[in-house]
């Protein structure tokens, strides 16, 4: 009877071991896959603001500050430029280039598109996890404005949306704004 | 009992293994991210300073001189500075190569950067990029590959070198071949002049139409011509200096005074209808029934002193000195030269409004294919005119060099040597028969001149 009790509780201390084991590296899998979410997704933002920022700065190249902008609206843009996006060099042609956010139906929620004369920038103009942009435009003097000719910059807020990996069913939301501008439109009134 | 122990050790174990290993996968990735976020800032740090320190090097007299030895900027050069990794190194950042390009005056330019960045087995790399003033199309995508003379040299006093019997082939040659280009016949400063209107707005070009060149070439209706040295281009194994054979293109741009060259005190006689060959390949000099046929030329025949109408000619002779001929009407409309009041006779001076009329380009192309010979003529990059005769024969050869400017013999006492009256500029020679779409390419490339600065950072 002593040696059935003393293998019993042996049993019971080891599975209560066990389970406490078993809960900290449990735990400890949670915090890493945290971890990694927010620093990836913190990543991916960051990749695409500068994709972002940078597209915003190669337009009007070779173009009249006041001509850039075919149109701009709270939720896309489009604007001229002798900048090739695609190879990321200059160009001989004049391209059109083309920002809006739209939705394909993904489970990993709506897609930041960036065209050029109507294709998609591969892989850079193809940005995931996307739920919102909404597009402020400013003019030389960072007073806003919606008259085309006058756009010299904009204010981009960026929604990220990603499931969750611990909870599918509840995503996360990050906001992102940047201020992009048309760097090579200063560069012209700059009178360099 | 042993064995449910082992198993359940297994199956714990088991269970551990892919935890930690999921573990490890998490936090293993954490790093990767944050080294390639701090490894992207520290990049793009080290690529402003980069890009900063090459615009101030490609600013800097010194560096100039150092890369051109003195020369000056002709066409479109560029200068790569490349480093071997650790050779130029700020932090974790390898500095790969720095590019300089300049394209026909120092102060078109612009700079690249090359930088990569490196960190516990992570690299990162960053381009970027700055221009000030740099030609949008650059004359390099279609431009002649014989020789190509764009005039872009100050040349003083020619008439001293004539003076001293001292060679001045010192109008220097774009392509790889060192052709260089002698000046002959009088122009008391330079007979290569600036374009004043370009220097000081140093903008959208295409306002006056034409180049990107700083200069271009005055030829006065008397005694001005270019003589393209006669010798073989660089590594060449043919015997011919000038490669008319089966297949080439001549092409230049020029303003063709549309009055012509009257009575004036430095020439005698009036020399109107001289005007105006501009680009004449002979093909031998030793037999006067050829006189009149070269290996290739593009010339300008006046039919009336009173109109500005006259013939524009595109001629191939073949080797069978059967010669092909596309002869169009053609009107001039620039006041190249201007007369002026001197002493009590008249002289004449570079028109100052020339800029307003615009350049145009003479083009022709010549190849065998198909047992035909095909000559094709164009002006301003449009075909203008074909003229084919049976028979794949080549074209005669050259063996005498190019002239511009005048035919080498005299065509009759009225007309002499056919001295060219205006001015020209990017005058030169292809190994091949440009198709009309290259032909064009190249009108387009020379005259759409509008310069950008931008910043690719």
């Amino acid at each position: 009877m002593g040696v059935l009790l003393d293998v019993l509780g042996s049993v019971i201390i080891g599975a209560t071991l066990l389970l406490m084991i078993m809960t900290f590296q449990l735990q400890l899998q949670e915090t890493a896959g945290r971890i990694y979410y927010t620093s990836s997704m913190i990543d991916h933002m960051d990749a695409a603001a500068r994709n972002v920022n940078h597209i915003f700065a190669m337009a009007g190249v070779g173009i009249p500050a006041d001509s850039i902008c075919v149109s701009a609206n709270s939720s896309s843009i489009k604007f001229r430029t002798y900048w090739d996006c695609d190879g990321d060099s200059l160009s001989d042609d004049r391209h059109l280039i083309e920002m809006k956010v739209v939705d394909y139906g993904y489970e990993s929620g709506k897609v930041l598109e960036i065209r050029q004369d109507g294709s998609v920038i591969m892989p850079l103009g193809h940005i995931l996890f996307i739920e919102n942009m909404t597009l402020n435009y400013y003019n030389i003097n960072g007073v806003a404005t919606t008259t085309l000719r006058d756009i010299m910059s904009a204010e981009i807020l960026l929604t990220f949306r990603r499931d969750s990996p611990w909870r599918p069913a509840q995503p996360l939301r990050s906001n992102l704004q940047l201020k992009c501008f048309f760097m090579n439109a200063y560069l012209q009134e700059g009178g360099w | 009992m042993g064995r449910a122990s082992l198993m359940f050790v297994i199956l714990m174990t088991t269970i551990f293994a892919s935890i930690l290993v999921r573990v490890q996968n998490s936090i293993g990735g954490v790093p990767d991210v944050l080294i390639r976020n701090q490894l992207n800032k520290e990049v793009e740090n080290i690529s402003d300073f980069v890009l900063r320190a090459a615009v101030r090097n490609a600013n800097s007299k010194d560096f100039l001189d150092s890369i051109l030895s003195g020369a000056a900027v002709v066409g479109e050069i560029t200068h790569v500075q490349s480093f071997a990794p650790g050779e130029r190194k700020i932090g974790n950042c390898d500095i790969l190569s720095l590019e300089y390009s300049y394209a026909h005056t120092e102060d078109h330019y612009k700079v690249k950067t090359h930088i990569r960045g490196s960190m516990q087995g992570i690299e990162v790399f960053r381009d970027a990029e700055m221009a000030f003033s740099f030609p949008m199309v650059t004359l390099g995508k279609v431009a002649p590959n014989v020789v190509y003379l764009e005039f872009e040299r100050l040349l003083l006093f020619p008439w001293l070198y004539d003076l001293f019997g001292l060679s001045n082939r010192l109008l220097p040659d774009s392509s790889p071949n060192e052709y260089g280009g002698q000046f002959h016949g009088f122009s008391f400063i330079s007979p290569t002049a600036p374009y004043y209107s370009v220097d000081e707005m140093d903008e959208d070009l295409e306002t006056w139409g034409g180049a990107y060149s700083k200069r271009y070439l005055k030829f006065n209706g008397y005694n001005n011509w270019i003589e393209v040295e006669n010798k073989l281009p660089v590594d060449s194994e043919d015997d011919e200096p000038l490669d008319t054979d089966t297949e080439f293109s001549l092409m230049c741009f020029a303003k063709i005074d549309k009055s012509g060259r009257a009575t004036s005190v430095e020439s005698s006689g009036d020399k109107r209808k001289q005007q105006g060959t501009l680009l004449w390949i002979p093909s031998d000099a030793t037999d006067a029934s050829m006189q009149s046929k070269p290996s290739a030329a593009i010339y300008f025949e006046t039919t009336s002193t009173s109109s500005p109408t006259g013939k524009m000619h595109f001629v191939v002779t073949r080797e069978d000195n059967d010669s092909l001929m596309v002869s169009i009407n053609y009107t001039r409309t620039a006041e190249v030269w201007k007369k002026v009041s001197f002493i009590v006779t008249l002289a004449y001076v570079i028109n100052p409004n020339h800029p307003q009329y615009p350049w145009g380009s003479y083009g022709l192309t010549y190849e065998t294919k198909n047992e035909q010979s095909i000559l094709t003529a164009y002006i301003n990059g449009v075909k203008v005119g074909q003229r084919i005769k049976d028979g794949a024969v080549r074209a005669h050869k050259s063996k005498y060099g190019m002239i511009l400017g005048r035919t080498p013999y005299t065509v009759s006492e009225n007309v002499k040597n056919r001295h060219f009256f205006g001015i020209m500029d990017q005058a030169g020679m292809d190994d091949r028969a440009f198709t009309p779409t290259e032909m064009l390419l190249w009108h387009q490339g020379v005259m759409k001149s509008t310069l950008v600065q931008y910043i690719r950072d």
